[in-house]
């Protein structure tokens, strides 16, 4: 199980969530060009965006792998990224509620600091 | 202007402020303050500062007993370059009693995770050490909170095997639920399973102790594998912004005054202090190793 794990560094239920929203957006859905022959597919886009984002790694340095140019797989990561955060920003990045704010401060009061409903810290 | 995006170790950066809670589950981002900020600049613009201060969030229906003082102002930990507001929490400046060591090696041991969590999503996410690709500010904030929603995204497939809820489920409250759920999360290669609830509430289940809830939970994750339900998980209406401001300006002012406080900051910090000097058995004890506890 943990082989798509070393490869992609993201376990298979957040890939396969992601994946299966971002069919949405025009970018990544598979056209036909003016060749007749089809385009990238969406697997492709999406493991170089998810490649460059894991690794780090050089946007062409991809091209071995998925066969995607460099702009390509650039404007796929830009695509993802925004498909990410306004998909989900409302969902992951939010306030907690009543019964999460309860059960944060039920555990730090259990770590000796009752009240205390977070740890917060900057980073450079 | 791009000066003010230096930072202090010469490179061109922005800063992260970040909220997590002991499984590294992010509460609060606030991304793109340049980097030539220190932190208290940062968080003086960051919007949890502005709702605290303007009294529009934490809820205050919980009130804790500290050392025989009821608060109702709960507070975040957070090290000690902070001014001196009754909702932050940091260790004594230079501890000379030994109260004050055990609670500065408390709240340093607590605080701990907070500085795992920027490590975790550096060494998880590289694109997070090579901030500057897209050379847009707009891109870097974009990309930095899609990291973060993966991140959690991956906490919560993952939050079932980790070391954290075997002692939470170890608690004296903790009842048997997490550890029902305990370990199928890891070993079977079903990964699809989130949580029982799905959310980050998914450990509130175990709190409550019946096994009902588990078997709703475990009920509600063969029906819905995967999702977090927005509905389920709705945030608190206390997050919106209204204006003019629910209990008029005077209320605004009244939580102005009582966050900024320093003396009440004072007051807590001295209960907390005896507070956990009064418990320090039970509450050191994880962080100590067996030739420690003789």
């Amino acid at each position: 199980m943990h082989d798509f794990e070393t490869r992609f560094r993201v376990p298979r239920a957040v890939f396969q969530r992601v994946y299966s929203e971002v069919k949405n957006p025009p970018f990544f859905w598979r056209c036909i060009n003016a060749t007749g022959c089809p385009q990238a597919h969406l697997v492709q886009k999406v493991v170089a965006a998810f490649r460059m984002l894991m690794y780090g790694e050089a946007a062409d340095r991809a091209d071995e792998y998925v066969r995607l140019s460099r702009s390509t797989i650039l404007f796929s990561v830009k695509c993802l990224v925004a498909c990410i955060v306004s998909k989900w920003e409302s969902t992951f990045l939010r306030r907690p509620n009543n019964a999460e704010l309860m059960t944060v401060l039920y555990r730090n009061a259990e770590r000796g600091f009752p009240g205390g409903m977070g740890l917060l810290d900057c980073s450079h | 202007m791009a000066g003010s995006y230096q930072t202090r170790k010469s490179s061109r950066g922005i800063v992260v402020e970040a909220v997590c809670h002991e499984d590294l589950w992010i509460w609060h981002l606030f991304v793109g303050a340049p980097g030539s900020l220190n932190d208290i600049n940062v968080m003086h613009q960051s919007p949890l500062y502005l709702d605290v201060t303007a009294g529009r969030w934490p809820p205050r229906n919980q009130s804790y007993t500290l050392n025989g003082t009821i608060f109702t102002l709960p507070y975040y930990l957070m090290d000690g370059l902070y001014p001196l507001y009754a909702f932050l929490m940091f260790p004594h400046p230079m501890p000379s009693t030994e109260e004050r060591k055990v609670f500065n090696c408390l709240q340093e041991a607590v605080r701990k995770d907070v500085e795992r969590l920027f490590s975790v999503l550096t060494q998880r996410f590289h694109i997070a050490l090579h901030p500057g690709r897209y050379r847009l500010v707009k891109m870097l904030v974009l990309t930095f909170k899609a990291i973060c929603i993966l991140h959690n995204m991956w906490v919560e497939s993952r939050r079932e095997g980790f070391l954290s809820r075997h002692r939470h489920a170890e608690g004296p409250n903790g009842g048997g639920g997490a550890s029902a759920v305990d370990g199928d999360d890891e070993g079977s290669g079903n990964e699809d399973g989130n949580g029982p609830d799905g959310g980050p509430a998914g450990g509130g289940g175990s709190e409550h102790g019946g096994e009902a809830d588990v078997a709703a939970g475990a009920a509600a994750r063969r029906a819905a594998p995967g999702n977090v339900h927005a509905g389920s998980n709705a945030p608190l209406l206390i997050n919106l912004v209204v204006q003019p401001p629910a209990g008029g300006m005077a209320a605004v002012f009244d939580a102005w005054g009582e966050t900024r406080n320093v003396a009440e900051h004072m007051r807590l910090r001295a209960d907390i202090t005896a507070h956990v000097w009064n418990d320090r058995c039970d509450v050191l004890a994880p962080y100590l190793s067996k030739s420690d506890s003789r």
